[in-house]
């Protein structure tokens, strides 16, 4: 172990001294170097899902004007349709049985 | 929150420094975080107690007398804040200060980069910061606290008996058993 003499002792805390500031700085430069990382703003900001919100009503809107509507042939297509289950639910055989039916009746 | 429990940190900061808390913050900021870090040697935990500390030198505003200098009120309030966060997270304390990579060692040739000393004489250097940096670490509490403020913080006894909240003999008494703590690990690394 080597003696060290008061002198070197003063020397050593004086170089510790400047060297734990320097660092201090340099973690300090760190810390606030590292903030910037941090997203400065959201995207979706109130005003941007406002805006958005705006956006979706008017396309609704708009689709709900130009999309065709069918109402209006609802009831000619329900009558045709009640037509043709009326007309299959009256025969007493499918179809494709009627020659064997006539056969039938004509004996 | 609490503000610390202790008398002669009810103080007012004079008027004007109140109406300016932002330069309060601006110029001794680097000073409280320095000695947070020093004595935390955690970066986060260090700026957690250097925002804490300034916060609670904000409400506490209105109550500092001038007994002592705003310097070493601020420095009362951070090694009051320091000592806590030492005593309640100790284990994570060094847990994370044993992951620290850098220390004030590797800051030595940027600071002592004169051109006066040998490359033998500057290595001998690094070392020895690095052994007192070592040393600093495994000090008592109070002993640490003492060392820093006397030796980073360049305060005085009178300074540093405010800011412990300790008398001047016992301030004296640390600062001596310190040294001697950190020669007997310098003597040895030099």
């Amino acid at each position: 172990m080597r003696h060290l003499t008061s002198e070197q002792f003063r020397e050593a805390l004086g170089a510790f001294r400047g060297a734990v500031r320097d660092w201090s700085e340099d973690q300090a430069r760190g810390v606030i170097a590292m903030e910037p990382a941090v997203p400065q703003r959201r995207f979706w900001t109130p005003a941007r899902q406002f805006a958005l919100a705006l956006v979706l009503a008017a396309a609704c809107i708009v689709a709900s004007a130009v999309i065709p509507r069918h109402t209006d042939n609802a009831p000619a297509s329900d009558a045709v349709l009640l037509n043709q289950v009326d007309v299959q639910v009256s025969r007493t055989a499918p179809s494709s049985l009627e020659p064997l039916l006539k056969l039938v009746a004509q004996e | 929150m609490a503000f610390p429990a202790t008398s002669e940190m009810e103080r007012a900061v004079p008027t004007d420094v109140v109406q300016d808390f932002e330069t309060l913050v601006r110029l001794y900021r680097p000073k409280v975080f320095r000695f947070a870090l020093a004595s935390l040697r955690d970066v986060d935990a260090a700026e957690t107690v250097t925002q804490d500390c300034f916060l609670r030198a904000y409400q506490a505003s209105g109550r500092f007398r001038e007994e002592c200098s705003l310097q070493t009120w601020l420095m009362q309030i951070a090694v009051n804040l320091v000592r806590d966060h030492y005593r309640n997270r100790r284990f994570q304390f060094w847990r994370r200060a044993n992951a620290t990579a850098a220390t004030p060692a590797d800051r030595v040739y940027a600071t002592i980069a004169d051109g006066a000393r040998s490359p033998e004489a500057q290595a001998l250097l690094k070392e020895q910061v690095a052994a007192i940096w070592e040393a600093a670490g495994k000090l008592p509490e109070r002993q640490r606290t003492v060392f820093l403020l006397r030796f980073v913080e360049d305060m005085d006894l009178v300074e540093i008996a405010c800011a412990t909240g300790m008398k001047e003999g016992t301030v004296k008494t640390h600062l001596f058993r310190a040294l001697r703590a950190v020669r007997a690990r310098l003597g040895g690394a030099a």
